[in-house]
Protein backbone atom coordinates (compact mmCIF):
# COMPACT_ATOMS: atom_id res chain seq x y z
CA UNK A 1 0.00 0.00 0.00
CA UNK A 2 1.61 3.35 -0.90
CA UNK A 3 1.44 5.89 1.22
CA UNK A 4 -1.16 8.02 -0.27
CA UNK A 5 -4.04 5.09 0.32
CA UNK A 6 -2.70 4.92 3.71
CA UNK A 7 -3.22 8.92 4.18
CA UNK A 8 -7.20 8.14 2.57
CA UNK A 9 -7.54 5.23 5.01
CA UNK A 10 -6.72 6.69 8.11
CA UNK A 11 -8.78 10.16 7.14
CA UNK A 12 -11.86 7.83 6.21
CA UNK A 13 -11.40 6.16 9.83
CA UNK A 14 -11.16 9.11 11.85
CA UNK A 15 -15.07 10.20 11.19
CA UNK A 16 -16.10 7.15 12.49
CA UNK A 17 -14.28 7.37 15.47
CA UNK A 18 -15.07 10.52 16.73
CA UNK A 19 -18.59 9.95 16.05
CA UNK A 20 -18.46 6.96 18.72
CA UNK A 21 -16.06 9.06 21.19
CA UNK A 22 -18.99 12.06 21.30
CA UNK A 23 -21.42 8.95 21.58
CA UNK A 24 -19.82 7.90 24.20
CA UNK A 25 -19.66 11.38 26.05
CA UNK A 26 -23.16 11.95 25.60
CA UNK A 27 -24.27 8.67 27.12
CA UNK A 28 -22.14 9.06 30.18
CA UNK A 29 -22.77 13.16 30.20
CA UNK A 30 -26.78 11.33 30.68
CA UNK A 31 -25.72 8.78 32.76
CA UNK A 32 -24.22 11.27 35.35
CA UNK A 33 -27.08 13.51 35.40
CA UNK A 34 -29.68 10.95 35.85
CA UNK A 35 -27.54 9.77 38.53
CA UNK A 36 -27.70 13.31 40.06
CA UNK A 37 -31.03 13.71 39.72
CA UNK A 38 -31.86 10.30 41.64
CA UNK A 39 -29.48 11.57 44.04
CA UNK A 40 -32.34 14.57 44.54
CA UNK A 41 -35.45 12.52 44.56
CA UNK A 42 -34.50 10.81 47.42
CA UNK A 43 -33.88 13.84 49.28
CA UNK A 44 -36.54 15.23 51.10
CA UNK A 45 -38.16 18.07 49.07
CA UNK A 46 -36.69 20.69 51.47
CA UNK A 47 -33.36 19.89 51.29
CA UNK A 48 -34.10 20.06 47.08
CA UNK A 49 -32.31 22.82 47.81
CA UNK A 50 -29.23 24.57 46.65
CA UNK A 51 -30.25 25.72 43.48
CA UNK A 52 -30.37 29.54 44.57
CA UNK A 53 -27.99 31.71 42.03
CA UNK A 54 -26.84 35.31 43.95
CA UNK A 55 -26.74 38.60 41.94
CA UNK A 56 -23.11 40.11 41.96
CA UNK A 57 -23.78 43.49 40.62
CA UNK A 58 -25.36 43.26 36.87
CA UNK A 59 -24.56 39.78 36.82
CA UNK A 60 -24.76 36.43 39.13
CA UNK A 61 -23.07 33.93 40.62
CA UNK A 62 -23.59 30.52 42.22
CA UNK B 1 -26.38 29.56 47.87
CA UNK B 2 -28.60 27.07 49.78
CA UNK B 3 -32.16 28.38 49.07
CA UNK B 4 -33.97 26.04 52.83
CA UNK B 5 -33.55 29.61 54.68
CA UNK B 6 -35.19 31.47 52.39
CA UNK B 7 -37.97 29.01 51.41
CA UNK B 8 -39.08 28.57 55.13
CA UNK B 9 -39.35 32.40 55.15
CA UNK B 10 -41.79 32.21 52.20
CA UNK B 11 -44.22 29.75 53.44
CA UNK B 12 -44.63 30.69 56.99
CA UNK B 13 -45.02 34.94 55.16
CA UNK B 14 -46.93 33.55 53.21
CA UNK B 15 -49.45 31.65 55.57
CA UNK B 16 -49.51 34.74 57.94
CA UNK B 17 -50.69 36.61 54.84
CA UNK B 18 -53.35 33.94 54.11
CA UNK B 19 -51.91 34.54 50.41
CA UNK B 20 -52.66 30.88 48.93
CA UNK B 21 -49.46 30.37 46.53
CA UNK B 22 -47.92 27.42 44.35
CA UNK B 23 -44.28 27.24 43.28
CA UNK B 24 -43.30 27.18 39.93
CA UNK B 25 -40.48 27.80 37.29
CA UNK B 26 -37.08 26.60 38.06
CA UNK B 27 -37.91 26.96 41.81
CA UNK B 28 -40.57 24.90 41.35
CA UNK B 29 -38.60 22.92 39.09
CA UNK B 30 -35.67 22.37 41.50
CA UNK B 31 -38.02 21.32 44.39
CA UNK B 32 -39.31 18.61 42.50
CA UNK B 33 -35.84 17.15 42.06
CA UNK B 34 -34.21 18.73 38.69
CA UNK B 35 -30.87 19.89 38.66
CA UNK B 36 -31.34 23.76 37.45
CA UNK B 37 -30.89 26.65 39.42
CA UNK B 38 -32.16 30.13 38.63
CA UNK B 39 -32.07 33.79 41.15
CA UNK B 40 -35.76 34.19 42.34
CA UNK B 41 -38.43 32.20 42.88
CA UNK B 42 -41.87 32.52 40.70
CA UNK B 43 -45.12 32.46 43.05
CA UNK B 44 -48.65 31.64 41.17
CA UNK B 45 -51.67 33.26 42.83
CA UNK B 46 -55.29 33.65 41.90
CA UNK B 47 -55.71 37.32 41.15
CA UNK B 48 -52.87 39.77 41.81
CA UNK B 49 -55.32 42.90 41.76
CA UNK B 50 -57.53 40.97 43.91
CA UNK B 51 -54.64 39.55 45.81
CA UNK B 52 -52.92 42.99 46.56
CA UNK B 53 -53.30 43.59 50.45
CA UNK B 54 -52.33 40.59 51.05
CA UNK B 55 -49.32 40.61 48.40
CA UNK B 56 -48.13 43.63 50.57
CA UNK B 57 -49.34 41.40 53.97
CA UNK B 58 -46.77 38.72 52.53
CA UNK B 59 -44.23 41.28 51.79
CA UNK B 60 -44.31 42.79 55.04
CA UNK B 61 -43.33 39.65 56.87
CA UNK B 62 -40.28 39.08 54.58
CA UNK B 63 -39.19 42.99 55.41
CA UNK B 64 -39.46 42.96 51.52
CA UNK B 65 -40.51 45.75 48.81
CA UNK B 66 -43.62 45.45 46.57
CA UNK B 67 -42.76 47.02 43.11
CA UNK B 68 -46.05 46.68 41.16
CA UNK B 69 -45.95 45.81 37.14
CA UNK B 70 -43.74 47.82 34.92
CA UNK B 71 -46.73 48.09 32.46
CA UNK B 72 -50.36 47.82 32.87
CA UNK B 73 -50.79 45.18 30.54
CA UNK B 74 -48.53 42.78 32.93
CA UNK B 75 -50.26 41.10 35.89
CA UNK B 76 -46.49 40.61 37.25
CA UNK B 77 -46.02 41.97 40.80
CA UNK B 78 -42.26 41.85 42.30
CA UNK B 79 -41.27 41.16 45.92
CA UNK B 80 -38.13 42.06 46.78
CA UNK B 81 -35.61 42.05 49.86
CA UNK B 82 -31.86 42.66 48.58
CA UNK B 83 -30.19 42.55 52.08
CA UNK B 84 -31.81 38.66 51.82
CA UNK B 85 -31.10 37.99 48.56
CA UNK B 86 -34.98 37.45 47.79
CA UNK B 87 -36.25 38.40 44.81
CA UNK B 88 -40.29 36.70 44.06
CA UNK B 89 -42.04 37.22 41.04
CA UNK B 90 -45.79 37.07 41.79
CA UNK B 91 -47.75 36.15 38.69
CA UNK B 92 -51.48 35.02 38.18
CA UNK B 93 -51.56 33.98 34.93
CA UNK B 94 -48.49 31.86 33.99
CA UNK B 95 -48.17 30.52 30.15
CA UNK B 96 -49.33 27.27 29.73
CA UNK B 97 -50.84 26.42 33.08
CA UNK B 98 -54.43 26.05 33.49
CA UNK B 99 -56.40 27.45 36.19
CA UNK B 100 -54.91 27.86 39.68
CA UNK B 101 -57.14 24.86 41.09
CA UNK B 102 -56.26 22.49 38.80
CA UNK B 103 -52.57 23.18 38.86
CA UNK B 104 -52.70 23.29 42.79
CA UNK B 105 -54.34 19.86 42.50
CA UNK B 106 -51.93 17.99 40.49
CA UNK B 107 -49.16 19.85 42.87
CA UNK B 108 -47.70 19.11 45.98
CA UNK B 109 -47.94 20.63 49.98
CA UNK B 110 -44.38 22.16 51.07
CA UNK B 111 -44.92 21.90 54.59
CA UNK B 112 -42.41 22.49 57.70
CA UNK B 113 -42.10 20.01 59.59
CA UNK B 114 -45.24 19.65 62.02
CA UNK B 115 -46.06 23.22 61.55
CA UNK B 116 -49.25 24.19 59.67
CA UNK B 117 -47.78 26.96 57.45
CA UNK B 118 -47.44 25.25 53.88
CA UNK B 119 -47.51 26.43 50.45
CA UNK B 120 -48.05 24.20 47.25
CA UNK B 121 -45.47 22.92 44.41
CA UNK B 122 -46.42 23.06 41.26
CA UNK B 123 -45.93 18.90 39.70
CA UNK B 124 -43.02 18.98 37.12
CA UNK B 125 -45.43 17.85 34.60
CA UNK B 126 -46.86 21.35 34.81
CA UNK B 127 -43.75 22.92 34.95
CA UNK B 128 -42.21 21.47 31.49
CA UNK B 129 -45.68 22.79 29.77
CA UNK B 130 -45.69 26.43 30.90
CA UNK B 131 -41.70 26.35 29.86
CA UNK B 132 -42.30 25.07 26.77
CA UNK B 133 -45.40 27.53 26.39
CA UNK B 134 -43.12 30.43 27.02
CA UNK B 135 -40.25 28.99 24.82
CA UNK B 136 -37.88 31.41 25.49
CA UNK B 137 -34.53 30.39 25.01
CA UNK B 138 -33.93 29.88 28.33
CA UNK B 139 -36.72 28.18 28.83
CA UNK B 140 -35.89 25.36 26.12
CA UNK B 141 -32.40 25.47 27.48
CA UNK B 142 -33.58 22.99 30.71
CA UNK B 143 -36.35 21.41 29.44
CA UNK B 144 -34.15 18.35 28.36
CA UNK B 145 -33.11 17.83 32.00
CA UNK B 146 -36.39 18.34 33.31
CA UNK B 147 -37.75 15.80 30.71
CA UNK B 148 -35.47 13.75 32.33
CA UNK B 149 -36.50 14.47 35.67
CA UNK B 150 -40.36 13.43 34.83
CA UNK B 151 -38.96 10.32 33.44
CA UNK B 152 -36.76 9.38 36.72
CA UNK B 153 -39.87 10.51 38.91
CA UNK B 154 -41.81 8.22 37.04
CA UNK B 155 -39.67 4.94 37.25
CA UNK B 156 -39.41 6.05 41.17
CA UNK B 157 -43.55 5.84 41.72
CA UNK B 158 -43.45 2.57 39.18
CA UNK B 159 -41.02 1.22 41.32
CA UNK B 160 -42.09 1.60 44.74
CA UNK B 161 -45.64 0.78 42.82
CA UNK B 162 -44.14 -2.52 42.61
CA UNK B 163 -42.73 -2.79 46.13
CA UNK B 164 -45.92 -2.23 47.76
CA UNK B 165 -47.72 -4.46 45.27
CA UNK B 166 -45.34 -7.34 46.45
CA UNK B 167 -45.50 -6.57 50.31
Amino acid sequence: MNRQNLRKRKKSAAPGADAARLAALLRDTEDTERRRIRALLKLPLLKRTNFLRVKIGRGSAL
Amino acid sequence: MNAEPLLRRIVRAATAAKLEVIIIGNAGAALNGAPVTTLDFDLFVRDTAAQMPKIRAFARHLDATVLPAASPMSNLVKVENEALSLYIDIIDEPSGMRSFTSVRRRGTEVRLGDSPSFVYLASLKDIIESKKKLGRPKDLAVLPVLEMTLDEQTKLAQAEKERGSRS
